[in-house]
């Protein structure tokens, strides 16, 4: 096995589950947890499969991860406090692009987005779109929500009943 | 590479499927084999998968999504929704409920039935903080009212009383089986915040749960220290022993000493009314090595405690939180001893009269660094200079302590000479103006100054206390607005719905009175409201007519009741009374075109120009209806006493704040005022029965509504009394009447004085006459 090391020119196969085949710097790659960790264990030759990442949501994670390589692509070779600072300054504008980036998808590709971004381990990009699942949530009834995600209520009546009296007296 | 052969020889692995994220995300730190074995596991069982994924994806629009999300993430959404959301969640399914559950660490418990039946521990298996306060309680929660004590707030209904009688808190039996029940499902716990346990529900939680670190216990006593004593962990602790008109139990030196042999591991003790001595806190000292902040609230310690202090020697805060007394015989120098750690000291809302337990004190706290002050009351310059022992302080803060002068401060802080911040607020003895020069210089020395004594501050820091003013949570849709202080609906409804005589007899009603008026002590009207309307729903009587009723009973006025003030928009008791004496007949005037701007002058003046003053005795008269007519100035009786003038005080308070109502007693106040301005008038009002007196001297009465009338802003033009005061004054100022008047006093004032204007009348008579006929015979001389 190779040791591990990150080479800025190198490129990492990503084969979708649907077959389709992406091309990602390492450099980029290295923000997933799992391929990092693949990479230092030196088994990425030949395509790697991600056969829980269809390929539209794989672009989508693709897309992010550029994004957020190209703002720090110099902190990650060089010093932490480096990042650090650049991250401060860019930051409102990330946020920025997080959001529109978020806001774009429907509800459906947001689920394969966490699905995908969990898989991979990308932490900030989980936290993202959960973050607009929980706003989606947010201040919603039961029945608002189970409609929303098509959840089938599976309690019985008087389990409900129970529970929202639980919920009225039982607690704070 | 081996992986793959070793995947494709074990298809077996195929039931693991469904939760395989969850397997590599916890095998995530192990190396290389595991990973990537995790990873490429769903890939030998490539067309499948694919099938499956394509089936997922093709129906999704019908199924339920959040399937396609595993728990992991479904946590981590339900993370980031605020806590008020929590309810909602936990009724979208049986999943969303679990979840949900496992995401709440920190719970107040309000139904013990919850605990008992096991449904705490299921619905919420990871919880680490647990407030049982408001469970051990028997109250009702269908209530909007809650009562909120300095510790505890919970919801009551209208069977106040009950406080006393001891049947509010549930038995110690149930509290000890909810304690056990909650210690078995709960092992991770931190916090716990009980009332009232015995010592076995205590041990049950000591055993079950090793990593509690902090404990508040109320009603504690000494038996239920045993208990404790067996939490080994235990960092931080609240004992709470006596709280007036909850319960009371007593926490002494036995159960401190179980205490320190126990807990050995305490950082922050907090005693609250609690007793003990010496022996006790000297067992804490020597016991707790790592004890490092020490709290007494409230404290009954025996006389000469403070000297165990000083066995305390890791304590770094010391705090003393509304303590009645420090220590009032603390024991000869030579034995108090000093903390040589602490390095602060606060002192909250304590009362520091006492000299020697002021200076036993400081000795105690020499080697200290920071010194706070707040609320304190007697601390005047002579307390304050004992500070001058501490000789390292770097830190003051005095606040709220209004007896203090500037020299006295100057006297302490410039023998500091380590003094570097300093903060004085609110202390009214302390001005701006007298700084001397040398205080002067030590400001310009001083890192960080805060230099604002005479600031108010009253309305906030008398809110605090109440919870009002305090903006509810806006995410938690029950948090009440306004709580109260429960002393005040105590009492208030029963007085109102029972028979006036037969209280009489119970509770020195007139003291209750004089409390109830008072504008400080107004609750809203609909806090009196909604109760009444739980607790009495088929009560002939509205509230209104009870309460008017209840002060017509002090006014001694019968009749008053029926007047209609359903109209009016009330926002307290106080609010209401002077409705309803608006409610009589007050012609209001139109506002006059031009006025003059004379107000009335005093009534032996009036006297003098002849004004009589006589009193209205109709029945139901309102006293603020005066009149003049037929130069008789008609005003009704004034029963001066504590009450009135108190009532008029308080009136005028309000009218003076609420810019928009109409200010009859600010009118009639000034009105009152301008008539007395020295003893006699006050004595001439007395003479014709207008101002009865109850007690008070006529300087007492005199100087009342002199205090009233000197700060009050009083427009003449808009006053209800403008009518009169013109005519008045058109009298008054009228040369004619004073000539008269003044005739009349000169001459008929004494029985016999007459005769000499007679006497003057029939000389000029005759003199006339005489002049007549002189004339008469000049022209028709006698023949």
């Amino acid at each position: 096995m190779s040791t591990p090391s990150v080479s800025v020119n190198r490129v990492l196969k990503l084969k979708s589950s649907d077959g389709e085949i992406f091309e990602v710097k390492q450099t980029v790659a290295v923000q997933s947890g799992v391929l990092k960790q693949m990479m230092e264990d030196g088994c990425t030759e030949g395509e790697i499969p991600l056969n829980n990442v269809d390929s539209p949501t794989l672009a989508k994670i693709i897309e992010w991860c550029n994004k957020h390589h190209d703002n720090d692509v110099e902190g990650r070779v060089l010093s932490e406090e480096r990042e650090k600072e650049k991250e401060k300054e860019k930051a409102a504008d990330m946020k920025k692009w997080e959001s529109e980036f978020i806001d774009a998808l429907n509800r459906d590709e947001i689920y394969f987005l966490l699905t995908g971004s969990n898989y991979m381990d990308i932490k900030e990009l989980l936290d993202c779109a959960a973050q607009k699942v929980a706003d989606m949530v947010k201040g919603k009834t039961p029945e608002a929500i189970r409609e929303m995600f098509n959840i089938q209520s599976d309690f019985t009546e008087e389990e409900e009943e129970a529970i929202r009296k639980e919920n009225q007296w039982a607690f704070d | 590479m081996s992986f793959l052969d070793q995947n494709q020889k074990s298809p077996s692995m195929k039931k693991w499927r469904p939760s395989w994220s969850e397997l590599w995300l916890n095998n995530k730190k192990t190396p290389l084999k595991p990973v990537v074995f995790n990873i490429q596991l769903p890939n030998t069982k490539d067309p499948k998968n694919n099938t499956s994924n394509k089936t997922i994806i093709s129906n999704f629009s019908g199924s339920d999504r959040t399937l396609l999300l595993n728990d992991d993430i479904l946590l981590r959404i339900l993370s980031k929704l605020p806590v008020s959301q929590r309810n909602a969640n936990s009724l979208v399914c049986k999943r969303w409920l679990n979840l949900q559950g496992r995401l709440v660490r920190s719970l107040k418990v309000l139904d013990w039935d919850f605990i008992e039946s096991g449904r705490l521990i299921s619905r919420f298996p990871n919880l680490s903080n647990v407030d049982l306060i408001k469970g051990c309680f028997v109250s009702s929660r269908g209530s909007a009212v809650i009562l909120s004590h300095k510790l505890v707030s919970l919801h009551v209904d209208s069977c106040f009383s009950s406080f006393y009688d001891g049947k509010l808190l549930l038995h110690t039996n149930i509290v000890d089986r909810g304690l056990t029940a909650l210690a078995s499902g709960c092992p991770n716990l931190r916090r716990l915040v009980v009332i009232g346990s015995s010592e076995l529900g205590l041990l049950s939680v000591a055993e079950e749960c090793p990593t509690l670190q902090e404990l508040e216990l109320h009603k504690c006593s000494d038996n239920v220290l045993r208990g404790i004593a067996a939490c080994e962990n235990l960092q931080i602790l609240k004992l709470v022993g006596n709280m007036e008109g909850f319960y009371s139990s007593l926490v002494s030196d036995i159960g401190l000493t179980i205490l320190a042999q126990g807990c050995k591991r305490l950082v922050k003790l907090e005693l609250s009314s609690c007793e003990g001595s010496f022996d006790g806190i000297k067992a804490i000292g020597q016991c707790c090595q790592m004890l490092e902040e020490l709290t007494f609230s409230d404290h009954r310690m025996d006389d000469g405690w403070l000297a165990a202090l000083s066995y305390c020697e890791n304590l770094k805060t010391l705090r003393f939180v509304s303590c009645k007394r420090i220590d009032p015989s603390p024991g000869p120098d030579e034995y108090l001893g000093c903390c040589p750690a602490l390095e602060r000291l606060h002192l909250q809302k304590c009362q520091l009269r006492d000299k020697k337990s002021v200076r036993a004190m400081f000795r105690v706290c020499e080697a200290v660094r920071e010194v706070v002050f707040q609320d304190c009351w007697g601390l005047d310059n002579d307390v304050f200079s004992f500070a001058s022992v501490c000789r390292r302080v770097n830190f003051l803060s005095l606040e709220g302590c209004s007896l203090v002068t500037t020299e006295g401060l100057e006297s302490v802080i410039l023998s500091w000479t380590e003094l570097q911040d300093l903060r004085v607020v609110s202390c009214k003895n302390i001005k701006d103006g007298e700084a001397s020069p040398a205080l002067s210089t030590l400001f310009s020395i001083l890192k960080e100054l805060k230099w604002s004594p005479d600031t108010k501050y009253l309305l906030a820091s008398s809110l605090a206390g109440t919870g009002m003013g305090k903006r509810g949570d806006p995410d938690d849709p029950d948090d009440p607005i306004f709580k109260m202080d429960w002393i005040g609906l105590d009492w208030i409804l029963p007085l109102l719905m029972q028979d006036l005589m037969k209280l009489e007899n119970q509770i020195p009603l007139p003291l209750l009175i004089q409390d109830l008026k008072k504008l400080e002590n107004q609750i809203p009207y609909f806090v009196l409201q909604k109760p009444f309307d739980i607790s009495l729903p088929n009560s002939v009587d509205t509230l209104q007519i009870l309460i008017l009723k209840f002060f017509n009973f002090f006014f001694k006025k019968p009749g008053l009741v029926g007047v209609n003030v359903s109209e009016f928009e009330r926002k307290h008791l106080l609010d209401l009374v002077r409705e309803s004496f608006r409610s009589q007949p007050l012609r209001s005037q139109s506002p006059p075109a031009k006025f003059n701007s004379h107000l009335i002058q005093p009534s032996m003046k009036f006297n003098q120009v002849g004004i009589k003053f006589e009193t209205r005795n109709r029945p139901n008269i309102c006293f603020l209806d005066v009149k003049f007519c037929n130069r008789v100035l008609k005003i009704p009786p004034l029963r001066m006493g504590d009450f009135i003038t108190c009532f008029i005080l308080n009136y005028v308070a309000f009218e003076q704040c609420y810019k928009h109502c109409e200010k009859f007693v600010i009118d009639y106040a000034t009105f009152i005022g301008c008539l007395i301005i020295n003893l006699k008038d006050t004595g001439f009002l007395f003479d014709n029965k207008i101002i009865k007196n109850y007690y008070m001297t006529d300087g007492e009465v005199t100087q009342s509504f002199e205090k009233v009338c000197k700060y009050v802003t009083f427009d003449i033009g808009k006053s209800y009394l403008y009518k009169l005061i013109e005519d008045v004054n058109q009298y008054y100022w009228n040369n004619w009447h004073v000539r008269w008047v003044s005739f009349k006093h000169t001459y008929f004032d004494m029985s016999w004085s007459f005769i000499s204007p007679l006497v003057a009348l029939i000389l000029l008579l005759l003199i006339m006459i005489q002049a007549f006929l002189a004339y008469l015979a000049y022209v028709h001389p006698p023949k």
